[in-house]
């Protein structure tokens, strides 16, 4: 706020404080505008839960409204998701801590108002265990999956959004791949095992 | 490198990230959250009342054994789930099409709207800000930074005094309502979302306040349904679980079919799932009592 207060240009003595406001909220709004989707979406993939998935992505934007100075241009996506990834780890780890409000994932499909059809159901259900295979995953590789299988970026955008080497980044990934399936090689033989009862 | 949905199009794998594509944001919540944001913005930039970091696990947390991060629960999930998926081969194919119906909030969902834009020409100017920081520390809780709103004091500071036990009559002093109550819709928005936040946070000590702060200011207020499931839902993660469940039953019993159907069961599954010895009783740590 600073910063923007002391623009060359703001205008006179009583202008800066109110230019520098509209000014930053019209550069907020653009970062929200630009931002907001793929954060949520990197939420979600970071294992926060679709029923605290809204409120995690406004916590991440209320963070990045107070720290709005300490942005800098071009880098705003890497800070956001730095963000992004303590909210998800917060969230996360105090979902873990708490039972019975969360453990019921199919809840939200059986109390819809509206009735799912079949494949709608099915697809909530991929979703879930999709949600279950990342979940499993150690956090580093994780967070480089998700980027380049699903956010679909290339290493190198990863690197720069993750501020790693881009041989870091293809090593991660290696694991990743390997974990990811291993993962659900292991969920297809428990099944197998078990019978596939819940 | 290929990724796997290209290089193994067939695979389980492929077919489990293919399931992510259809999930976005629902537009009441990227409009809640502008307008939660905007408030921060405009504000006074910040005000640290709640000072507590980020969420913690504050309330609800204090169940002896919950701690375990791979619950038979998740397991047993993931071997439905898998059932599920591979006993309907037809997922693979385009049966997975209808987008995602992310559910709204429905009292939120028709009236926090984004304000409009006011200097598109300037968006950039807080590019001349000084070092990134890759990962900054996440700082009060989104509650406590929305009732920074210039306009009124904030109805109670979290941080700056410990919690006391939370009783269902607070002493806790709030100010005066500033404004006219009756047509404040989006005042109302935002101490509705104040308390929400407060909640995600896990400080439900200051859900409450901020609820009560709701109830005097907003007597009938549109969103009283909202606020008063959002009261159950703090009082359960209080602990004061018998309060929330009782007034969960309430609310299920005036609007059985309403739209806070699965969230007041989920109150309602919470409390009895907690009603064995030892396992509640005593209040919950609340977030600012939590080291």
């Amino acid at each position: 706020m600073l910063a923007l207060a002391n623009e060359p240009g703001s205008g006179g003595a009583m202008m800066p404080v109110r230019v520098a406001t509209v000014s930053r909220e019209a550069s907020f709004r653009s970062l929200f505008e630009e931002h907001y989707e793929f954060i949520w979406r990197q939420l979600r993939r970071l294992g926060v839960h679709e029923d605290q998935v809204d409120d995690a992505a406004q916590e991440v934007f209320i963070v990045a409204a107070r720290r709005l100075g300490d942005i800098r241009e071009g880098a705003e996506r890497a800070f956001l998701f730095g963000i992004a990834r303590r909210v998800a780890s917060d969230v996360r780890r105090s979902r873990q801590t708490r039972t019975g409000l969360l453990s019921v994932p199919l809840a939200r499909d059986a109390a819809d108002p509206a009735p799912s059809p079949e494949q709608d159901v099915q697809r909530h259900r991929t979703q879930a265990l999709l949600d279950a295979a990342l979940d499993d995953m150690n956090d580093e590789t994780r967070e480089v999956f998700i980027l380049f299988e699903l956010e679909e970026l290339s290493r190198s955008q990863i690197a720069q959004l993750l501020g790693l080497p881009e041989g870091t980044v293809a090593s991660r990934l290696r694991r990743a791949r390997e974990e990811f399936s291993a993962i659900v090689n292991r969920a297809q033989c428990k099944l197998e095992v078990g019978g596939g009862s819940p | 490198m290929k990724r796997i949905r290209e290089e193994r199009p067939e695979s389980v794998e492929a077919l489990l990230l293919g399931a992510d594509k259809d999930r976005a944001p629902s537009p009441a919540a990227r409009a809640r959250a502008l307008e939660a944001a905007m408030l921060v913005v405009g504000g006074s930039g910040g005000v640290d009342i709640g000072g507590k970091a980020g969420v913690n696990s504050g309330a609800g947390s204090a169940t002896t054994g919950a701690v375990a991060p791979k619950t038979a629960t998740v397991i047993a999930w993931k071997g439905w789930a898998l059932a599920a998926l591979l006993g309907t081969g037809a997922i693979a194919g385009g049966a997975i099409v209808t987008r995602d119906a992310h559910e709204p909030s429905p009292a939120v969902s028709t009236v926090a709207r984004p304000p409009a834009p006011s200097s598109k020409q300037e968006a950039r100017a807080a590019g001349a800000a000084p070092a990134l920081e890759p990962e900054p520390p996440i700082r009060p809780s989104p509650a406590t930074q929305v009732v920074a709103d210039a306009r009124r004091p904030p109805p109670v500071a979290p941080a700056a005094n410990p919690a006391p036990p939370f009783a269902s009559a607070p002493s806790i002093t709030v100010a005066p309502p500033a404004t006219t109550p009756t047509a404040d819709l989006s005042g109302e928005v935002r101490a509705v979302d104040a308390a929400r936040a407060a909640l995600v946070a896990h400080d439900a000590t200051g859900a409450l306040a901020l609820l009560d702060d709701y109830d005097r200011r907003y007597t009938s207020g549109s969103l009283a349904r909202e606020a008063a499931l959002l009261r159950t839902e703090a009082l359960m993660a209080h602990g004061d679980r018998a309060e929330a469940v009782r007034r969960a039953q309430d609310l299920l019993a005036q609007s059985p079919d309403g739209p806070y159907r699965a969230r007041l069961k989920k109150v309602l599954d919470e409390g009895n799932a907690a009603k064995t010895p030892g396992a509640f009783g005593d209040p919950k740590p609340t977030a600012s009592s939590i080291p």
